[in-house]
């Protein structure tokens, strides 16, 4: 699904991403592990196709294409969804209006017909269960006076109506208390699926006991410093990151 | 851009429609069963559109002003004169359409008096051909109690100058004063509102909006004025833009003038560009570059356009703006 090889990123001439390396198979969760201005949210903001951050090295190939030659709206198009750690809010845009044309515009590039506004009503009512949002979020602008919690569930909520084939969920557990935190993670379970990614970037755990990964990442100074299995989350909550990161380069494969 | 459709007509709204001036011939005879009980039009002298007292509109009239004739600079304008009687409400539309090629049309003015407790909402529309160049004007003057809310549309037009002057003659008037210029190519719009507060207790809620791209330009110069006597003013007046290129250009002179002491006044001015991160946000949502600034200038002009209270209009300008934008047509069927 995602192949990252030697990626290097920097914004405003500060080097970020010092060679990451990093293989992501079809039907896996993988997570992303790391202290603050380890990098973390710059990976994603990078695959996500954010034009403030330079790639300096190194190439991602997704599905087997060249995602750094596309541009971000190709790229959610193709099937690459980032759940925002800061959801922006859009006073005077409708998350119907907002959502609708998002969807279409995905449909219309995997050459399925545009939904009417009757069928587009009944799959919002059918994945807006998923993370437990209300029919009245439609109406409001998007973002605009919504709690923490609601927009992370909403940001759910557009990845489930989108169904991409990579998901990105950069810091959704920060800022939600533990039952918004359950309700996302359920959530995103049921969207698992053999066809479907994920990379989960977080600073805690917490977050890994209810969205379960194949393999845990330990991101340090923009650089992947040590890769397991779930348990090596578990180890980080125990210790903290002080035992990984002052091991200086540390390599390690995938 | 295809050219402006040049016949407007409404559905749901009384329509009077007039060439140079003069009354069209489509109507000719037939004005008494068009007209609403209670309000009559004498064309003697300009045009002269009268309510009674008490007056209740159950559908707005529209008078759509089709100026076809070019004119020498200093020709007279076509004058209407609105006179809502006491107690009397009602919508009032005036469009305005014309000419091609880079002339000059003969200029619009209208006289608006809006007797004690009337309520009118007005909108002014100007949607001339690009070339053209056209003056317009209001003065209004709104008696004790009356209520005035005003939506002012300039989206045609190449070189455009409007003018609403209006006056708070009687205790207790508001006005709720709404403006939207949208410029592109190398329109010039010019929009100057000045409202006095010759009273007491009289309210001003004003806000206009500026969208210009290409190597457009716009001036926006508002003042509220204040006169000694008018004690417990409430005015607001607000001027918001957006720039959506380089080359365009927004000069805003938002104006205060305060003479009593016992007022409550504020005025603001910003001008700004489409938001980064919010553009950033819809294209990983998968909006194309102009589909995502397309929606986002839908919403800044939104705000003015649902004031619009008839539906048929709103949408019509909904589609209006929207086909002005390069983009607008990916977002305008969930718009």
């Amino acid at each position: 699904m995602l192949q990252i090889r030697n990626l290097y990123a920097s914004i405003d001439g500060k080097e970020i991403l010092k060679g990451i390396n990093l293989q992501l198979p079809s039907g896996e969760i993988h997570a992303i592990m790391g202290p603050n201005g380890s990098g973390k949210s710059t990976l994603s903001q990078v695959l996500a196709g954010n034009e403030a951050f330079e790639v300096t090295a190194g190439e991602v190939l997704y599905q087997g294409k060249n995602l750094l030659e596309m541009p971000a709206d190709e790229r959610a198009r193709d099937g690459v969804f980032m759940a925002f750690q800061y959801p922006v809010e859009i006073p005077g845009v409708s998350c119907a209006q907002f959502l609708r044309s998002a969807v279409n515009a995905v449909r219309k590039h995997r050459g399925k017909d545009a939904l009417d506004a009757m069928d587009f009503l009944a799959l919002t009512k059918e994945k807006m269960k998923l993370f437990d949002l209300g029919p009245e979020l439609m109406r409001r602008s998007l973002n605009v006076g919504f709690s923490g919690g609601e927009k992370k569930r909403n940001e759910g909520f557009q990845m489930a109506m989108l169904e991409p084939a990579l998901a990105i969920l950069d810091e959704t557990d920060s800022g939600l208390d533990i039952d918004a935190l359950k309700v996302v993670a359920q959530g995103v379970n049921t969207l698992r699926d053999p066809q479907r990614s994920f990379l989960v970037i977080t600073h805690y755990q917490r977050l890994l006991d209810y969205i379960v990964p194949d393999r845990v990442h330990v991101l340090s100074e923009g650089r992947i410093v040590r890769s397991g299995g779930k348990e090596l989350a578990l180890k980080l909550e125990e210790s903290g990151y002080a035992w990984i990161t002052d091991q200086p380069h540390l390599e390690s494969a995938s | 851009m295809s050219q402006i459709n040049r016949c407007f007509e409404l559905p749901g709204a009384t329509h009077l429609a007039f060439n140079n001036g003069s009354l069209s011939a489509e109507h000719q005879g037939e004005l008494g069963s068009i007209l609403p009980e209670g309000v009559s039009l004498d064309l003697d002298q300009g045009i002269e559109l009268r309510l009674g007292e008490g007056v209740e509109l159950d559908r707005p009239i529209h008078l759509a002003y089709h100026n076809s004739a070019a004119v020498s600079p200093g020709s007279p304008a076509l004058e209407t004169r609105i006179i809502v009687g006491p107690g009397s409400r009602g919508t009032l539309i005036e469009s305005s359409s014309g000419l091609c090629g880079n002339a000059q049309g003969a200029a619009q003015h209208s006289v608006l008096q809006l007797g004690e407790d009337a309520a009118l909402d007005h909108v002014k529309l100007q949607r001339e051909e690009l070339s053209s160049i056209q003056r317009a004007s209001s003065k209004v003057s709104a008696r004790a109690r009356s209520n005035y809310r005003s939506h002012e549309i300039n989206i045609g037009g190449g070189e455009t100058r409007r003018q609403l002057d209006l006056t708070l003659c009687g205790e207790g008037a508001r006005c709720e004063l709404a403006g939207l210029n949208l410029a592109f190519g190398r329109q010039r719009m010019e929009s100057r509102v000045r409202v006095t507060h010759a009273a007491a207790g009289c309210a001003t809620d004003e806000l206009y909006k500026i969208i210009v791209g290409d190597d457009a330009r716009a001036l926006f110069d508002g003042l509220i004025l204040v006169e000694t006597d008018s004690q417990l003013t409430r005015a607001h007046q607000s001027n918001r833009n957006l720039l959506l290129s380089d080359r365009a250009r927004i000069t805003s002179m938002p104006r205060l003038e305060i003479y009593a002491d016992d007022v409550r006044c504020s005025h603001g001015s910003t001008t700004g560009e489409l938001d980064a991160e919010q553009l950033f946000y819809l294209r990983t949502r998968g909006f194309t570059p102009d589909a995502a600034r397309a929606l986002l200038v839908h919403a800044f002009a939104s705000e003015i356009l649902e004031g619009v209270e008839f539906t048929p209009l709103r949408e019509w300008l909904t589609g209006e703006v929207l086909r002005r934008l390069p983009g607008g047509e990916l977002i305008g069927e969930a718009a």
